[in-house]
């Protein structure tokens, strides 16, 4: 009865309807924002966690980084009449998975795998882009062979050209980073390595080989050599041992040179061996001393050839220092007998006379005699051309004993000589 | 006539009220609800262009987050006079890109050259990769070995993909 009388109710409620729809639109219309604001954190979220997953994604190409083998010919698909087949090689260095999209090649030589094979399109001079595919194709990889798994150890990639496309270098060609290849992720990384691989040492390198070399060190003259000087161990050495008055120092894992000159098998001498043979036994003088050899190695980044003949003024090793009296840390050595004994290069050696020709982008070995009746100073290579980088030295000895047929070596009377004995 | 007077004095109250209380009740409740409907209707539309803006600036922003350009790789094609460079931008992410231009230091290279299999403005659906080929020989100076390239592309909703390369023309 009252709410009839006083009809306040209805003007409240009506208010209260009214101040709760304002109410209610502005609350949904800030929920509907606020979803729309979530959606995008999401996909935000989202997009930050892809790059997170980018970017710890990490390839990287492991020895012999590309495999390439003439008879490793396809037939399928629409590989007609056949397809070259390569394998890439690849680690996952991340742990997570990655998915390869794409491989591109480019060429900075244009010499085919058998250096001159008739009808062979060589390289890929104008920028190869490998997709991948279910089934052999030219120019794809294989789809089944793109994912690396987390972690995963040399993987292998394979892929195909046509049967007429071949990569620089496929097979050894004593060169390196003929071709650049990158490797594309589906999260859109890009990885790229450089093939054949640049050798990180002189060890590496495919003409050399390790063997047991055995250096004999004969007599006791004045100054002469003395055995307490040899370190009990050293790097790459075994010590000395004396057999039968002979000191011999034995160097079980020394490098050498595989393939034989008129200079006998080369050795790469232990540093401290080199130091003992300069500082102990060079200074007596005398014929009958075992050759050593400086090798040099140097790098042809010149855009064309280069041609290396004894005459080449900038072989000669000249040397500075006329005095016995080296500075301390110097590499102490004899003068130069001759300009240039020969050169290494793909796999061969040649005799100094004969020209090499040094690709771009190769490196080649160039072997210096040492005269051992000379002055003592600092080896330095003069007049080099521009576009061939210095990469290493070494020095090296042959594998001649007394009696031997090198007329450097000849005696067997030496007093303090020097010798690589396979016997000692 | 005293009689008279009080008959007046009696009739006066009952004439006060300009309307009814009904018809006043009624005006009330008509002007409140009026006046409730123009406000719930400026703030209705209030609301709806915010919601609305919101929901289009939300969406569009999510949509360029989800555009994921890469370039991947560059190669210089230069035969001749010719002075081409080859681009390969891929779409990594999860929304299709619409490639509108290409710079390369500072200029605009809207239309690309023969030989590319994409010329902007170009679609690149999600995981495609196109490969444009730009003609930068109008660059001045002359470009020349050893130069650098700032390259941009740049996508409708506004993300870019760029990339420096330094210029090789073979027997230069």
């Amino acid at each position: 009865m009252r709410i009839w009388r006083k009809r306040r109710a209805v003007s409240s409620m009506i208010g209260g309807i009214i101040v709760l729809t304002l109410f209610l639109s502005a609350l949904s219309v800030m929920v509907f924002i606020s979803q729309q604001y979530d959606t995008y954190q999401s996909t935000v979220e989202t997009m930050n966690h892809n790059d997170i997953n980018a970017f710890s994604e990490n390839l990287m190409a492991v020895y012999p980084g590309l495999y390439f083998n003439s008879n490793q010919t396809v037939t399928q698909g629409t590989c007609n009449p056949y397809c070259y087949q390569y394998v890439l090689y690849i680690s996952n260095e991340a742990a997570i998975g990655t998915q390869i999209t794409r491989i591109y090649i480019n060429s900075t030589d244009t010499r085919p795998y058998s250096q001159g094979a008739a009808g062979q399109t060589v390289g890929c001079g104008n920028l190869c882009s490998f997709d991948s595919s279910s089934a052999p194709q030219p120019f794809h990889f294989l789809a089944s062979s793109a994912f690396v798994n987390p972690s995963e150890f040399s993987h292998q990639v394979i892929f195909y050209t046509n049967n007429t496309y071949t990569l620089p270098c496929s097979q050894a060609c004593g060169a390196y980073g003929l071709n650049s290849i990158a490797v594309v992720t589906s999260r859109g990384r890009v990885f790229s390595f450089q093939w054949p691989f640049p050798p990180t040492g002189v060890s590496t390198v495919s003409y050399l080989t390790t063997g047991v070399m055995q250096i004999a060190y004969l007599g006791s003259g004045n100054p002469g050599y003395a055995s307490t000087n040899e370190p009990a161990a050293v790097s790459r050495g075994s010590g000395g041992t004396s057999v039968a008055g002979i000191y011999c120092h034995s160097e079980p894992n020394a490098t050498k040179v595989a393939t034989g000159s008129a200079y006998g098998t080369l050795w790469f001498v232990n540093p401290w061996a080199t130091l003992t043979i300069f500082k102990d036994a060079f200074p007596l003088s005398g014929a009958n001393h075992t050759q050593i050899f400086v090798v040099v190695e140097v790098t042809n980044n010149q855009g064309g050839p280069i041609v290396i003949t004894r005459g080449n003024m900038w072989l000669q090793l000249t040397v500075p220092q006329t005095q016995n009296n080296p500075s301390p840390g110097s590499m102490v050595i004899l003068t130069i007998g001759g300009p240039l004994v020969g050169t290494y290069y793909n796999g061969a050696f040649t005799i100094a006379g004969s020209q090499t020709t040094v690709a771009s982008l190769t490196s080649v070995l160039l072997v210096y005699r040492i005269n051992i009746w000379s002055w003592v100073g600092n080896i330095q290579i003069s007049q080099v051309p521009s576009g061939v980088t210095f990469s290493g030295m070494a020095t090296m000895t042959n594998d001649q004993e007394g009696g031997g047929t090198t007329a450097y070596f000849s005696g067997t009377s030496a007093l303090d000589g020097l010798y690589v004995k396979s016997g000692c | 006539m005293k009689s008279r007077l009080k008959r007046v004095n009696r009739r006066r109250p009952k004439h006060t009220l300009a309307v009814s209380t009904v018809i006043a009740n009624m005006m009330m409740i008509t002007i409140t609800l009026g006046l409730a409907a123009i406000l719930i209707a400026w703030t209705g539309s209030t609301y709806g262009l915010f919601t609305s803006g919101s929901q289009i600036f939300y969406t569009q922003r999510g949509q360029a987050m989800q555009e994921r350009l890469t370039i991947e790789n560059t190669f210089f094609n230069t035969t001749g006079t010719n002075r081409r460079l080859l681009i390969f931008v891929r779409n990594d992410g999860a929304e299709e890109a619409n490639i509108v231009a290409i710079y390369i230091n500072g200029i605009n290279f809207g239309t690309t050259g023969s030989g590319g299999s994409c010329n902007v403005p170009v679609t690149i659906p999600v995981g495609n990769v196109c490969e444009f080929n730009v003609n930068f020989q109008s660059l001045s100076p002359s470009p020349k070995t050893g130069d650098t390239l700032y390259v941009i592309v740049a996508s409708a909703r506004g993300n870019r993909a760029t990339y420096t390369v330094r210029i090789y023309i073979p027997g230069t």
